[in-house]
This record gives C-alpha cells, structure tokens and sequence, in this order.
C-alpha cells in the first residue's frame, strides 16, 4: 500500500485498500471537506473514525493515544456526529451541532471534525446551511460526508468535497474475515456470497441464531408466486410480515440502551428527556433500516436461489451455485432469468430510495417471477 | 481518592459548577463533575461542556490525593439531601462511596480520561471591579442575537486596551457599547459567546466587592472571580465594525425620566404586535407615543420632556427600545434622533454606555 504517512489506525481498517490509502495520503494536509461514498456495510464508518482519529492524534493516527480511543469511540471532545433524527437531518441540527462549533475555538487544541452520518437524509435547507460552511470553512476544521446514496446529496455539497468512494467488499475478503473469527470455511463461504458485499451483514448471517431463516422465507415466497398472481400478492405479504416481525425483534435494544436514563420506576428522569428523545429516534431509524436490510435479505436470496437454477441448467457444477447446501427450485428456466431481472430490479429500487412502499415493490417483483 | 468535607460547602460548590453541565450528553464524561485532590487540602471540582467549563475549588480534609469522575446531577441530589453532617467521599478505580451520618452510598463513576483536557488560563490579563462587570455585562448582553446563523453576532466582543476594556453586541436591530475601567496588561479583542458572559456577570453579581480577573488568548476566555473560574471557548469570525456604526452627536435630544419614559414605551408598546412599531413625535412639550394594530387597537400618550432639536418623526420597535432604556443608567436618560430613517441613541447619565436602536421606516402618509 503506498502511503506518504504511517498510519496504524488507517491502515487496521480492513477491505477498502484504495479508499484508505487515499485518506493516508490526506492526512498530512486534510481537504476540508470529504464524502465518503459507497454502499452499506462496506466499511465507512469505521473508515470515518479511523480517519478522524488520524486527524486528532498528533502522531497522525498512531491508535494507541487518547486522542485515537476517543476518536474511534467517538467520544473525543474535537469531534461532532450528526446523523437524522428521524427521517431526516433538520436545519436546526445543522445550526446546532454544527455551526455552532464549526465557528468556535475548538474544545481542545488542534482540529475540529465533523461527521454527518446518511448525509443524503439532510433536507433541502439544511443541506444549504451545511453549503455555507463548506463554502467559507472555518480554520482547522473538517468535514466528513457519509453516505450510500451520494446521488442524492445537492450538486452543490458534492462538488465542495472530496469523494472517497468504498466498494462492496468482496467476496475473498468476507470470507477470510469470518474464517479468521472462527467460522467454518463452508459457512464462511456461504454467508460471504449471500451478504451483497456486507460485512456486518455476513457476520449477523453466520452467528445469528436466525441468520439464515430469510432464506428459508426466500424459498416459500418463491413457491408461492409459482401459483399465479394471487400467490405473488401472497408472497409479498410473508416478506412484508417477516420483516416486521424481525423489526419487533430488536426493540429490547432500545430497552437496554434507555435503562440508564429512567428512574426506578422506569420513568424517563426529567433531565434526559433530551437524551431519551434521541435515543428514540436513532431506534426508529434502525427499526426502519432493519426492515429494509431485512426484505433485501430476502431478495438477495431469492435472487441467488433462481441464478442456482439457471447455473445448474446450463451445466454448472455445485462449485458455481451460491446455495451450497440446497437444491436450485423447481422453476423453469426463462422464467428464472426473468425472475433475477424483476428481483434485482426490486432490490435496487429499494436501495435508491426510502421513500418507496415496500409492499407494492415486493408485488411487481413477485408477479414477475411466475412469468 | 478519599476526603471529608462540610456539607454545604460541597452541595453549594457542585450546585455552581452545574451549571456548566451539558444537558444533551453525546459524550458520557461531559455529564460528569471531575473531583481532584491536592496535597494541600483543596478539593476542585470542574464540569465542562465543550463551550464553558467551570472550575471551583473549596477547602477539604484530604486522605488520599486522586481523582475520579462522577455523575454530576447525581452526585449534587445526593449530596443535598444528606443530613447536616460531615461527607465522606471515597473513589476507587470503579466507583465512589458517599458516606454521611447513617447514609452509604456508592455511584458509578465515568472514564476520567474521557474527560475533556482543559488548558490553564492564560494570555492576556484584565483586572476589573466585580459590580462594574456585572453591570455592562447586564447592559450589553441582551443585545446579542440568539440567531446561530450569524455565528459573531450571539457572541459579545471584548476589546481590551490599556485603558479598560469595551463590551459589545449587537444583532443588527441595536447595538449597545460599554466602556468600562480596568487594569490590562496588553491588548485583546475576541468574541465571547453570550452564554459565557452572562455566567460570568451572575459570578460576579454575587460577589458584594472585589475584582475579576480575566485571561484572554487565542483561543479562549476565562474569568476569575472568588475561587471560581469560567472558562469559555471564543465565536470564531469578525465581529462588524461598531464604531463606524456610532453616529457622530445628533441636534436632535430628548433628555427625559428614564422609568417614566420607559414604562410609556412598554404601556404603549403592548398594542405594537407583530413588528408595528411605536411612533414617537418629538417636539418642544416632549414626546408623543402612540401605536396601533388594525386588530386589536390603538393607544397614546404624551411624555414631558427636555426636547433641543427640530420636530421630528421616527418609529422604533418599542421591546428594543425599552431594552436599551432599561439598560441605562441613572434617573435620566438622553434619546437622540435624527430622523425616521437613522438609528436612535440611547445615553444615560454617564458616557460609558451607549445603545443604538434602528428605526423602523414608516409608510408614507397616504394623503
């Protein structure tokens, strides 16, 4: 990896070697401003912390001082995290937590960094006062952009930073990392081709006790659009459901992360109403995440399931299939390579904007299969 | 870490530092009150959140030296409701033991070396009388903008030369200065956030006398007084230039009873909503106010007064105006005007205090 500086706390952030070889470089003489681009799972926020711990470590990231633990638990004093409190960042937020810093003198000597998280959520206005700063930067400050949908971000803002952009990451480097933590080559190898290119995603596959009931789900909702339209409508239905379902699931961690602010009688303490109202909203939007991670597990499978089925026709061995440990369904051909196309289409769709009914999409893409 | 105090002394000292407590936790270690203990017998305790940080030291029996970071809020419902006892605190490694008359109890503590690292004041120093302080604190402050687009202007400027130092703000409606005394070692000028200001003038309001005494550097702010000191991140930008702003002496005065003259602006002033203005007509017999609102009604008065000048007409927005009158000081108070259109000023007894208010320009008569 070439570098002009050594930089142990970017370098330990694995699986992006050309997006972090071009933030060593920055180091020395940071831009003002960077987007960090690509999509989910791939690593950016770990790479934005990373990075803002090179900026704050005086040794340029050693990993080992204050500075770099603080950073890379985002509790340094020099560095602000801004992420949508609901579905969006509000101009207020922006006014708030990021002007108001930007242009004061910075808690502790050296620089300022800022992190927006889903920086495509800020809305119009407060995308234009984010445009502000980053066009009359405050000394010594910089500015992290975060995001999977970067063409969703004004022109304006884009056009003042530095677009980092992270890949998926592949298939080889998924594996290795499950393997290295312990996880057979066979399941390793599976969950890497099942993940999309997401790490986090992988890991949830293989130590999640229900890791891999979505493509259990993936197969009957195949079989069910098999039958004919009223089976598609059907088939959306168990995905929709499944996802809720697994939504509801994780509201203990919300639980969990409240217990510290209510009283004994689990009341909020009036002091952390603040707190409480974010914590709040940080979980609405996971709950919201989760259930798109969760239908796009489920196409993804889908989608690999039909590609087996095409691979096996045409002559392909067990070491081409995806789904190692299942037999391809019982589709015929055409119709599964017309069946990928709706899928893929569907996922993609999903992926590009949050706005879109989940259920409807699910239904054109189900309708398509028995073709 | 292990000290026994009074405790009143310890729930006053951590009701104080409170203050500076941040309210909206991002970082864990900010909701914390850093304790340390000298060899010499002082315990000082320091909160901060990110844009003043408090620091306070009282006297102590000290029996270990250390230090330990410890919920604030807790740790102060804590120690106030304790019986009228002596207080024994005692941190380890994980945790601090409060120990009062029959009551134990042991908190949690935060990671101290989250704690933000505070530099020791420094820079430039400025000596000023504490009743001085809190006064131009009081006078200026309420001129600042509460506007975060404006970053500057929510700030106050502090210009300090050989001759004392001059405080003021403005957030482009009015602009009050005040000059004050004081003993400088140099030159400064840095634009302190308004939060800052008004808890350093509260400090200093509740000292009966003595001095404060005040660091300036690049990049922060702190104000000393009694054993407490404030310490303030400063509001990066160029402040306007103020005095290019102050009008050269205008012909036209009105020297007036300030609390008559203030309550007329207020009284009249209710039926101004929404930006209407209060008009006022100088001429020889005074000042005649009167406002109106299509919906709610009109209103009146006349004030008697000293008037030098031509007969003029001009309109102010009446909560800006009462601010700057109140603001004031002295039994009388000066208004000069020159016409509709430029800035009134508002002086009291002395020169030290000046307060721009601008006009709001009235329709042309339809006539």
């Amino acid at each position: 990896m070439s570098s002009s500086v050594s930089s142990p706390v970017l370098s330990s952030v694995p699986g992006q070697d050309d997006a972090m070889a071009f933030l060593m470089q920055a180091v020395a003489r940071p831009h003002h401003a960077y987007l960090l681009a690509g999509p989910e799972g791939g690593g950016k926020q770990l790479a934005a912390r990373a990075f803002a711990a090179a900026l704050l470590c005086d040794r340029g990231g050693c990993g080992e001082c204050r500075a770099c633990t603080l950073a890379l638990e985002e509790h340094h004093p020099n560095l602000f995290v801004v992420e949508p409190e609901g579905r969006d960042i509000h101009v207020e937020t922006v006014r708030e937590e990021i002007w108001h810093y930007a242009y004061r003198t910075a808690p502790e000597p050296g620089r300022k960094v800022f992190v927006l998280r889903e920086a495509d959520r800020l809305n119009p206005a407060a995308a234009d006062a984010l445009l502000k700063v980053l066009e009359e930067p405050p000394a010594d400050s910089v500015f992290l952009l975060l995001s999977a949908r970067p063409h969703e971000l004004p022109e304006t803002v884009v056009s003042r930073c530095h677009v980092v952009s992270f890949r998926p990451l592949s298939e080889d480097f998924i594996v290795s990392a499950l393997t290295e933590a312990g996880v057979s080559p066979e399941r390793a190898a599976l969950a890497a081709r099942l993940s999309g290119g997401n790490l986090g995603r992988a890991r949830r596959l293989v130590t999640e006790e229900e890791g891999l009931a979505f493509r259990d789900q993936a197969v009957e909702a195949l079989e069910l659009a098999r039958l004919g339209p009223a089976g598609a409508l059907s088939a959306a239905e168990l995905v929709v459901h499944g996802a809720e379902r697994y939504r509801k699931g994780l509201s203990h961690v919300l639980d969990a992360e409240l217990a510290p602010y209510l009283d004994e009688k689990g009341r909020p303490e009036e002091a952390y109403r603040a707190a409480i109202r974010r914590l709040q909203d940080r979980h609405k939007r996971r709950e919201r995440r989760a259930e798109r991670d969760y239908v796009d597990r489920v196409l993804l499978a889908a989608s690999a399931l039909l590609r087996d089925r095409v691979a096996a026709t045409v002559g392909g061995g067990p070491d081409v299939a995806i789904n190692l440990d299942l037999r391809p369904p019982d589709v015929p051909v055409s119709g599964a390579v017309a069946a990928v196309g709706a899928i893929e289409e569907a996922r993609a769709a999903l992926a590009e904007d949050l706005n879109l009914n989940v259920r409807l999409v699910l239904e054109q893409a189900f309708l398509r299969v028995q073709g | 870490m292990k000290f026994r105090c009074d405790r009143d002394a310890l729930s006053e000292a951590l009701q104080t530092v409170q203050r500076a407590v941040s309210s909206r936790p991002g970082i864990p270690a900010l909701t914390g009150v850093l304790l340390e203990l000298s060899d010499e017998g002082t315990l000082t305790l320091t909160t901060t959140d990110l844009e003043v940080s408090a620091r306070l030291s009282i006297e102590v029996q000290v029996n270990e030296t250390g230090r330990a970071l410890v919920p604030a809020r807790l740790l102060a419902d804590t120690v106030k409701s304790l019986s009228d006892a002596p207080v024994e605190i005692e941190a380890d490694q994980s945790q601090a033991r409060i120990r009062c008359a029959a009551y134990e109890g042991a908190l949690r503590l935060l990671p101290v070396e989250d704690f933000p690292a505070l530099q020791q004041p420094s820079g430039t120093r400025v000596v000023v009388e504490v009743g001085g302080f809190a006064e131009a604190v009081g006078q200026v402050g309420r001129a600042a903008s509460r506007d975060e687009a404006r970053p500057v202007l929510t700030g106050v400027l502090m210009e300090v030369s050989r001759e004392g130092v001059t405080f003021v703000a403005t957030d482009s409606y009015r602009l009050a200065v005040r000059e004050l005394v004081a003993t400088a070692g140099g030159e400064a000028k840095v634009i302190v956030p308004e939060r800052a200001m008004s808890e350093a003038g509260r400090a200093a309001a509740a000292e009966e006398k003595g001095e404060i005494e005040i660091f300036v550097d690049a990049s922060q702010v702190s104000f000393g007084v009694a054993q407490l000191s404030l310490t303030s991140r400063l509001i990066e930008g160029e402040f306007p230039n103020f005095r290019q702003l102050l009008p050269e002496a205008y012909e036209n005065r009105l020297t007036v009873s300030r609390q008559q003259l203030t309550d007329a602006v207020r009284r009249v002033g209710l039926l101004a909503r929404d930006n209407t203005p209060v008009r006022m007509e100088f001429n020889a017999l005074g000042v005649k106010l009167s406002s109106s609102s299509p919906d709610l009604g009109q209103a009146v008065e006349a004030v008697e007064a000293t008037y030098e000048g031509e007969d003029v007409t001009a309109a102010f927005n009446p909560n800006y105006l009462a601010d700057g009158l109140s603001a004031a000081t002295g039994e009388s108070v000066r208004l000069e005007v020159r016409d509709g259109l430029k800035p009134g000023v508002v002086k009291g007894e002395g020169e030290e205090f000046t307060y721009l208010v601008m006009p709001v320009k009235l329709p042309a008569p339809v006539a």
